[in-house]
């Protein structure tokens, strides 16, 4: 899993003296784009204007009120109310990237100039049919599966409570 | 889950042995295991839908089957700390995208005709046709889903499958090395193809760790060689 770059930051931080809350000019560069600039502000993890960043990654952030949701595409990811500050104003970028499956390329830090650059890479937003790599708050398929015992078993058997699934080998 | 009452969640247990029922079936009947237990013998549900390629791995499903979380993990104090967190969460009302999957022969069939490169199409085809036909059948589907999609692993998982229940290890053990080719990290696949060459190593007496241990040394030492032999191909790979 990528380490969170707010904890990167702020272990530097701390060796070069950056306090939290100071703004922080933060770059944003999705791979094969232009880098957009704005501004952050730093608490250990670093926190962007909540529009901006969904401008920024090609995304359409719902945050005003719960549930919040994020979504790339035609798919919708729920967003822990975490993810977010004032009222929704702002989002915690790493976990914003992290949510909707991304992955930070690079990284960079200028703590003189208190500046964050990232290069992002987003998958393409997928397409709503088909057997695809899922992610949290998508419905899974309703596969089938051959049982141990009796008649064939599928997911949708399990509808209208939880189901935990665990998977294994012999081997 | 005793201790979670009323709160505790439906269990489905997945084994993904290529080989088939046998070897889960005698674990399940050594720790008389109560819930549902069944078989995806190409690793479907864990490698394609949810593009994961290790094990132990649990998946949290909410009551209208949306993904809450997987985690590659095995029991234990934080494993059950994170279920009851998730476990009071409500479900996600169902929205954009419903879900793929489920269907007739016919729903597949026309699928297929009208989406060549939906994957989920052609796995449930190969389903339908396997219950419906048979083996040679379902094997013949499996080709015709392979010339549309070359680069799908899960197909070739599918294809070692349908060959390992008609007794041909042969070509078994090709469809899971064209498949480790096309994603060399996918550790599951790894595993089943020294299950299928080597069944001694894990069936007589137990998991033989030390012996996995040496032959990745050996197998990463002769990919050295090989690199260090051929340079363009090792980075053209």
């Amino acid at each position: 899993m990528m380490p969170r770059m707010g904890i990167l930051l702020g272990v530097l931080a701390l060796g070069a003296g950056l306090a939290a809350q100071d703004d922080v000019q933060v770059s944003l560069t999705l791979v094969g784009g232009a880098p957009v600039t704005g501004t952050g502000s730093f608490d250990g993890q670093i926190w962007v204007p909540t529009r901006w960043a969904a401008k920024a990654l090609g995304l359409e952030i719902k945050a005003k009120a719960e549930p919040f949701q994020v979504c790339h595409g035609e798919i919708c990811f729920p967003a822990p109310a975490s993810l977010f500050s004032g009222s929704g104003e702002r989002v915690e970028l790493d976990g914003l990237i992290e949510l909707v499956g991304g992955e930070i390329v690079s990284f960079g830090v200028d703590l003189e100039q208190g500046r964050v650059a990232y290069t992002v890479k987003i998958p393409d937003a997928p397409s709503a049919t088909g057997l695809r790599a899922v992610k949290v708050g998508e419905q899974v398929p309703d596969l089938a599966f051959e049982a141990l015992k009796g008649k064939d078993i599928q997911l949708s058997d399990f509808r209208g409570r939880k189901l935990l699934i665990v998977n294994w080998a012999s081997w | 889950m005793k201790k979670l009452g009323d709160k505790a969640p439906a269990m489905l247990s997945i084994a993904v042995d290529v080989q088939g029922p046998e070897w889960p079936s005698r674990y399940v009947k050594e720790f008389a295991v109560t819930y549902p237990v069944v078989v995806d013998r190409a690793n479907i549900f864990a490698g394609a839908v949810l593009g994961r390629r290790v094990i132990p791995l649990w998946s949290l499903l909410d009551e209208n089957g949306v993904l809450m979380a997987s985690r590659a993990a095995g029991p234990g104090r934080k494993t059950f700390q994170t279920l009851e967190t998730l476990l009071a969460r409500p479900p996600v009302p169902v929205g954009k995208g419903g879900p793929a999957g489920g269907g007739t022969r016919r729903d597949f069939e026309e699928s297929v005709r009208a989406h060549p490169k939906n994957l989920g199409a052609w796995v449930g085809l190969i389903q339908a046709v396997l219950r419906s036909d048979g083996l040679a059948a379902a094997d013949a589907t499996a080709n015709e889903a392979l010339e549309a999609l070359p680069e799908e692993k899960t197909l070739y998982m599918i294809r070692a499958d349908l060959a390992l229940r008609r007794g041909d290890k042969g070509r078994a053990l090709a469809a899971l090395k064209a498949g480790l080719e096309l994603d060399p990290e996918d550790w599951l696949i790894h595993k089943q193809i020294w299950c299928v060459e080597h069944p001694e190593r894990f069936y007589e007496g137990g998991v033989d760790d030390g012996w996995q241990r040496k032959t990745i040394q050996d197998e990463r030492s002769r990919k050295r060689k090989d690199c260090i032999k051929n340079p363009k191909k090792s980075r053209d790979s």
